[in-house]
């Protein structure tokens, strides 16, 4: 019956408690501290067959991508561009900012060409991702439930709306265990434009009512990486290390009396404290990258950009974090889509594909699964000029960790209102995700209030294997 | 070693390995007896069967549900019953179960049965598959006060249940613990706070036999046990600052914390307690402070998250709020997960889809749309948004602070003014006008005397202002003899009488109503960091209403006409006043300031209106209107509205909290409520509760290990009037609350969940009660009840994603800083993260249990956060000022202070080596110690050597966070 601590379980039934005299301090290089790989304790629980990924990274488009001038051309839209929308294709259906008003046509706002050996159809927006077709795994048939942005966000994330319920991230870390103790298993990283920008919440990256250690970790841009990782002023590493190895004698002198795992567990978790106060500091000092890598990504260490948070991410995946969830809000274009299209696209293209490319030339693309998408897409309709909320079609794409590069999978109708074919709800998404990294969605379950609850609930999933190659 | 270290890593293990051994361990007995229903068998068909057999025969598989007896053993259509009792061989139940080719469950359930549990079930068949009703839905029964061989053991009779059990299981109560260890854990339980040395000595040196029930008692009387037992309500309510949906902005809460708060000081009868929340505004007959306080309580069906965010539907948002009102509802108090029913009938216990409705509809007759009628309004999406229906009123426990304000206020003498002109000549206008624009106005009160009367509190006088003016007197009484103005002007948080930021040249003007003779006018300055300057102000009497003529907001206009004043005024020289010369000093008395600071304040309440219609949604779509329509009506398994004696109108929910808490034999179900409840209390006390389950003690939660002792605690409470303290008492008076937490090894193999009480429970502090004890440790705490959230230390930038608008942080600057943990601000979507590195919930939903977890980012909070870091270094103050003057007394005084306790030698040892080289570190860099000293924002005292007070401060440090600081033991 004691969810509460699973570490003790973890430290009991995985490994001796690590003593940490003073002078192992000094010897904690960063290659040693990566290197733990194999004295680490297990995962929480056994992959359920064998993975493809051994991590994610989810490009969270925060806001809600219009799929219209992304990866979803219609030409249909264009013609009728300024008539009123056929009311066949909205009778009915649920409609967020433009309740109650004329609904009209509005044509795609940019070109679209096709690319690579795939002709593949991708916007002028995103030229550096569109030069990478071959890569890419486009799916433009997702459906979602939720037609406004906090719960829209919920859902692709959590798999239902209800509050306390934990986000993908923290599914995989329960799933998958750690694989560096010397860093969080899920982190969140966040930039933003400077239009179109939509709050979000910190049940996103939440565990919900997995065990704590599943817990999303932020990376802040600005001032110290992750909260209180920094000493207090005035307190150097060594005051840092001297308190600690006091601390650890008090605990060990009660320890000696009381026999109790919570402590046992306190010590070593204050142990890891300690290393992580230097671990992340290295991770995220960008200094030791070459200036044609901080070219190709757009990234000026330390602006908190969306393109130094993809090479942050590049980092992280290196040190065996197992979700990296980076957040750019900035996509919420009711008005003045064009302007910000341009703007959310120019801040986000060009990394993305870097980051892409970067992966695939140290071999890590394989393994790892990256994730391009919204919590909704955008109507054909014309809103001023943008668009609203629309949630009956819109696209999103994948890479790397097992998904078959260079095709399309899907389409929504002409005017790309409905997702018509091989339809793709967030469900679905979710399975398949679980399943390239070994979990069977299914038998990931945690029981909370009675229940085995799983990330895919209690509707009707599916793998889409057409989309795995 | 090699022992022990396998006993511990059964302490840890996850819930469904715990279960087995929890069944493991109950099922030890002396003979085989009966398979009993709901202690055997349920948790096989609930965990195996039910997800696909269960109450909803259009969803169970091939029809059939093995939910009772009458369907499991019916013939069906095409089929034989699946249980024909008594003859396993001839049951289809039995058949499947082993059937290699084509088992049940099925492959694809990923579901598998023990060859174990294919026995029970075979056993079960054979004796008749007798089905129980789940025992949560049973109404709780007496039973004889068990008896035990140890006659000496029991204090009360929880302890012979307990014991009885113990005996039956073969295992030993663990011993008394240590009498320091009582007084530390009872101050924890019931007040959420360490006890300082002093009370400690306090109760080691009362030698008398009740010593211990003295404790218990005074600390029961404590208002601090108020705010303890608020801590676990809010939780359990969901309560929160914010609306914790989109922008998650700030909505009106608070008075309704002060409120439970404040119900468990005077220990309000938890049956009124749960009516007033659900249904306060709907009572009649009560006094004017009741109707006040009843009002402020129906802010509970407020707390629901509420979306602020453009294009949200109102239709769709309706059946959002209903559900959550339904969810937090059946888990706040019915210990119940209705929440399945929103889409189905719930699949393993009796509550059915309609019931859901049913109970959403008792809250129809809440207005919660008004934020959504009109959602593009500025109010909306500001920082504090407004949600109708909210009043403005004064918590109970305002109204008491400020009553005994004025009693103090009242025994004063009368202060002196901060200037005075006598002897000054006739007007009808007194202008008083601030000189130098760049700074603050701050004013208390300004009195005109003439023969002894103070011409400004007669009721011909009007009194006016400029328009940055802030007139927080928000009393409609006068602030003892102060002056009051329409309340016209948001208080702006500054307190007192007549405040305005610097920007221009403010001022006051007082109309007497008809020219007369003044013999003084007494100007009092206020009680802030704005105190009363000389030369600041002018006065200016005249027969002109200087108000017309420099009355404006527009800045340029105002200056214009300021020039024209000052000619006029420059023309009667007579009248014109500077008040210069000596120093005056603010006057307001501390009282007085405090008093004004006290204010009603807006608070969100519960208003009935025409009930809305509520239809049944099917698979809980709110856009299918095809569902008939529902009235109110408690779920049909448990009883029914008519039965409480509600036939000729349509139930409210004062009703349904009535019927929560009315006896079972007067038509309610209160026993079972209470049966929740006294778990819930049981668990706050013993780590555990009778029933492991605390959040839902339905079909699918854990066998209870003391039916009997939680049915015969559940009767005494309703028969006790619903009496929490008196359950309290007799919770924490028991021989088993005496017991040592620390287990025996033969306890922690058979129990290491500590589910049978062989022990006392031990547990890490809940994350408010850690920065309590922090601030307790520290000296820091300000032990003020109720009032205003506080916002300690929280990294910058914390609230970025917060838009709608954007969100800056503002610590407090004054003593709200170190106001204790269930004050602080509570932002659904970004909840202060020293909180949630221990584990505090976001409270978008019911949380009955709180997890517990031990991770680095705790670590992290309680090293360097730098409230913690304020604590370590104000300690350290206390121990060079107080303690003797030598390093070990007064490391030891420090660490007493964290642990209640003497320290060891070898701890003292442990510190003084840090001590030593705090020591030099910090004499070789002074820059260091002054950066460390100069964390947080209390007043360091500068007489103390920055070199030492840094040392001490590293082994405050070390002391606030050591594990026993932070443990229950």
């Amino acid at each position: 019956m004691n969810h509460s601590n699973p570490f003790s379980r973890r430290h009991f039934l995985g490994h001796a408690s690590m003593g940490l005299g003073l002078a192992a301090l000094g010897s904690l290089g960063a290659g040693e501290l990566f290197g733990a790989e194999a004295a680490l304790p297990p995962g929480q629980l056994k992959p359920h067959f064998p993975a493809k990924a051994k991590r994610v990274i989810f490009l969270c488009m925060a806001g809600g991508p219009s799929h219209l001038e992304t990866f979803d051309y219609k030409p249909m839209l264009a013609k009728l561009h300024g008539k009123p929308m056929p009311p066949e294709f909205t009778k009915g259906q649920p409609i967020a900012q433009l309740q109650g008003k004329a609904l009209t046509c509005f044509g795609p706002q940019t070109g679209f060409k096709r690319y690579g050996k795939s002709g593949t159809e991708i916007s002028d927006f995103l030229p550096h991702i569109a030069s990478l077709a071959d890569d890419i795994t486009v799916v433009r048939s997702m459906v979602t439930e939720q037609i406004n942005h906090d719960p829209a966000h919920t859902f692709l994330n959590c798999g239902t709306i209800l509050p306390g319920r934990p986000s993908m991230g923290a599914w995989t870390t329960y799933g998958l265990g750690t694989a560096n103790a010397n860093l969080p298993s899920f982190v969140v990283l966040t930039s933003k434009s400077d239009q179109g920008v939509q709050p979000i919440a910190n049940r996103q990256w939440s565990a919900g009512f997995l065990p704590g250690r599943c817990q999303g970790v932020e990376f802040q841009g600005k001032g110290a990486p992750v909260h209180y990782v920094d000493n207090p002023d005035g307190i150097s590493r060594q005051d840092q290390a001297e308190a600690m190895q006091a601390l650890g004698e008090i605990n060990r002198m009660r320890q000696a009396k009381v026999h109790d795992a919570e402590l046992e567990t306190r010590i070593e978790q204050y142990e890891l404290a300690f290393r992580m106060q230097m671990s992340v500091p290295e991770l995220t000092d960008l200094s030791g990258e070459s200036a044609a890598t901080l070219e190709e990504y757009g990234a000026k260490p330390g602006d908190g950009s969306f393109a130094s948070n993809c090479l942050l991410a590049r980092r992280l995946a290196e040190r065996g974090v197992r979700f990296i969830h980076l957040y750019h809000r900035g996509w919420d274009f009711h008005g003045g889509l064009k302007s910000g299209m341009t703007e959310s696209c120019a801040k986000t293209d060009k990394p993305t594909a870097a980051l892409i490319r970067d992966l695939k030339r140290r071999g890590m693309l394989d393994d790892t699964l990256i994730v391009w998408g919204g919590e909704f897409g955008r109507t054909p309709m014309a809103q001023g000029d943008g668009r609203d909320h629309h949630i009956k079609g819109y696209s999103m794409f994948l890479a790397g960790g097992g998904f078959k590069p260079g095709i399309s999978y899907g389409a929504t109708d002409e005017l790309g209102y409905h997702a018509v074919d091989n339809i793709v709800n967030v469900r679905d998404l979710h399975a398949t995700m679980l399943h390239q990294l070994g979990l069977d969605h299914h038998r990931l379950s945690y029981r909370f209030q009675g229940l085995d609850v799983k990330l895919t609930g209690v509707k009707s999933a599916r793998v889409v294997k057409d989309l795995l190659s | 070693m090699q022992k022990m270290t396998i006993l511990k890593a059964a302490t840890g293990l996850s819930s469904l390995l715990g279960a087995l051994i929890i069944a493991a361990c109950s099922n030890v007995k002396t003979e085989p007896k009966k398979l009993s229903y709901n202690h055997d068998i349920r948790p096989i068909l609930a965990d195996k069967c039910f997800g696909c057999h269960g109450s909803d025969l259009n969803k169970a598989e091939g029809k059939l549900s093995l939910m009772d007896f009458a369907h499991a053993t019916s013939p069906r259509k095409d089929d034989p019953p699946a249980i024909i009792p008594g003859q396993p061989d001839k049951s289809l139940l039995i058949e499947r179960i082993h059937d290699a080719d084509d088992p049940m469950p099925p492959d694809d359930s990923h579901k598998t049965l023990t060859p174990e549990q294919k026995a029970l079930l075979t056993q079960w068949v054979a004796e008749g598959a007798k089905y129980e009703k789940h025992w949560a839905y049973e109404q709780p029964r007496t039973s004889p006060i068990p008896k035990v061989k140890n006659k000496g053991w029991p204090l009360s009779f929880p302890d012979n249940y307990l014991l009885e059990r113990l005996q039956q299981e073969g295992l030993k109560p663990a011993p008394e613990a240590d009498r320091a260890t009582l007084c530390r854990r009872l101050y924890q339980d019931l007040l959420g706070l360490p006890p300082s040395p002093a009370q400690m000595d306090a109760f080691l040196t009362d030698k008398s036999p009740d010593a211990y029930e003295k404790l218990v008692d005074q600390l029961l009387a404590s208002p601090h046990h108020g705010e303890r037992m608020a801590t676990y309500w809010l939780d359990l309510v969901r309560y929160s600052d914010t609306v914790g949906l989109h922008g998650d902005q700030e909505h009106k809460a608070a008075p309704y914390r002060d409120w439970v708060i404040d119900s468990f000081i005077k220990n309000m009868p938890h049956d009124r307690f749960v009516q007033w929340q659900l249904g306060g505004d709907l009572i009649d007959g009560l006094n004017e402070e009741d109707h006040n306080d009843a009002l402020i309580a129906s802010c509970y069906n407020r707390l629901i998250m509420t979306t602020h965010e453009g294009g949200a539907q109102p239709k769709e948002y309706t059946a959002i709020y209903m559900a959550d009102r339904v969810r937090n509802t059946s888990l706040a108090f019915m210990g119940a997960s209705m929440g399945c029913c929103q889409c189905h009938d719930h699949k393993y216990d009796p509550y059915a889809a309609k019931d859901f409705y049913a109970l959403g509809s008792v809250f129809a007759d809440i207005d919660d749309l008004a934020h959504l009628k009109n959602q593009y309004r500025p109010e909306n999406n500001r920082e504090i948004t407004l949600r109708e229906p909210e009043m403005i009123l004064l918590s109970p426990l305002d109204r008491q602070r400020r009553a005994a304000l004025q009693a103090q206020l009242a025994a004063l003498p009368p202060r002196p003014p901060a200037a005075a002109i006598s002897g000054i000549a006739r007007g009808r206008y007194v202008l008083l006008r601030q000189n130098n624009a760049s700074e603050h106005f701050s004013i208390a009160e300004i009195q005109v005397m003439r023969q002894g009367t103070n011409l400004a509190l007669l009721p011909a006088t009007k009194v006016s202002g400029s328009s940055d003016l802030y007139q927080a007197i928000n009393d409609p009484e006068k602030v003892r003899d102060g002056i009051t103005v329409p309340q016209d002007k948001a208080p702006g948080g500054l307190g007192g009488a007549f405040v305005a930021k610097p920007g221009k040249h403010n001022w006051v003007q007082l109309d007497l109503g008809a020219e007369t003779d003044i013999d003084e006018i007494k100007i009092f300055g206020r009680n802030d960091a704005y105190s009363f300057q000389s030369g600041d102000y002018t006065v200016h009497v005249g027969d002109q209403d200087f108000r017309a003529l420099i009355a404006s907001d527009d800045a340029v206009e105002y200056a214009t006409r300021w020039k024209k004043v000052q000619g006029e005024i420059a023309a009667n020289k007579d009248s014109t006043f500077t008040l210069a010369g000596k120093a005056m000093d603010h006057t307001a008395s501390p009282e007085e300031a405090r008093i004004a600071a006290i204010k009603p304040r807006s608070v969100m309440i519960s208003k009935a209106s025409a009930p809305r219609e509520v239809r049944f949604l099917p698979r809980g779509n709110w856009m299918d209107d095809s569902g008939p329509v529902m009235t109110p009506e408690v779920p049909k398994f448990l009883g029914s509205f008519a039965k409480l004696g509600i036939k000729d109108r349509r139930a409210n929910r004062l009703d349904f909290g009535r019927w929560l808490t009315t006896p079972d034999a007067l038509g309610g179900c209160g026993e079972i409520t209470a049966r929740v409840w006294a778990n819930r209390l049981w668990y706050l006390f013993y780590g555990q509760g009778l029933c492991a389950s605390i959040d839902d003690l339905g079909g699918q939660g854990e066998i209870c290990n003391h039916p009997e002792l939680l049915d015969r605690l559940a009767l005494d409470f309703v028969a006790g009037g619903w009496d929490n303290r008196k359950f309290i008492r007799l919770l924490v008076t028991s021989r088993a609350y005496r017991m040592s937490s620390v287990a025996a090894p033969a306890v922690l193999e058979k129990d290491p969940n500590n589910l049978l009480f062989a022990r006392q429970g031990r547990w890490r502090l809940p994350a408010e009660h850690i920065r309590d004890t922090a601030l307790a440790a520290s000296g820091l705490l300000v032990s003020d009840i109720g009032g205003a959230t506080c916002r300690p230390f929280q990294p910058e930038g914390y609230y970025q994603h917060l838009q709608f608008p954007d969100r800056t942080y503002r610590a407090d600057k004054d003593l709200k800083q170190w106001k204790r943990g269930v004050y602080v601000h509570w932002q659904r979507m970004f909840v202060h993260p020293m909180l949630k590195a221990f584990d505090a919930p976001s409270r978008e939903d019911s949380c009955p249990r709180r997890g517990v977890t031990n991770t680095p980012l705790g670590a992290l909070t309680a090293l360097n956060d730098p409230s913690f870091t304020e604590a370590a270094r104000c300690l350290a103050e206390m121990s060079l000022k107080t303690a003797p003057a030598d390093d070990s007394s007064r490391c030891r005084y420090i660490l007493r202070r964290c642990l209640s306790r003497p320290a060891d030698e070898a701890e003292v040892k442990a510190l003084l080596k840090l001590l030593a080289s705090a020591r030099t570190s910090f004499a070789a860099h002074p820059d260091a110690a002054a950066k460390l000293l100069a964390v947080g924002q209390a007043p360091l005292d500068k007489s103390l050597p920055p070199a030492e007070l840094a040392a001490f401060t590293q082994v405050a440090r070390v002391a606030l966070n050591l594990h026993e600081t932070i443990t229950r033991d």
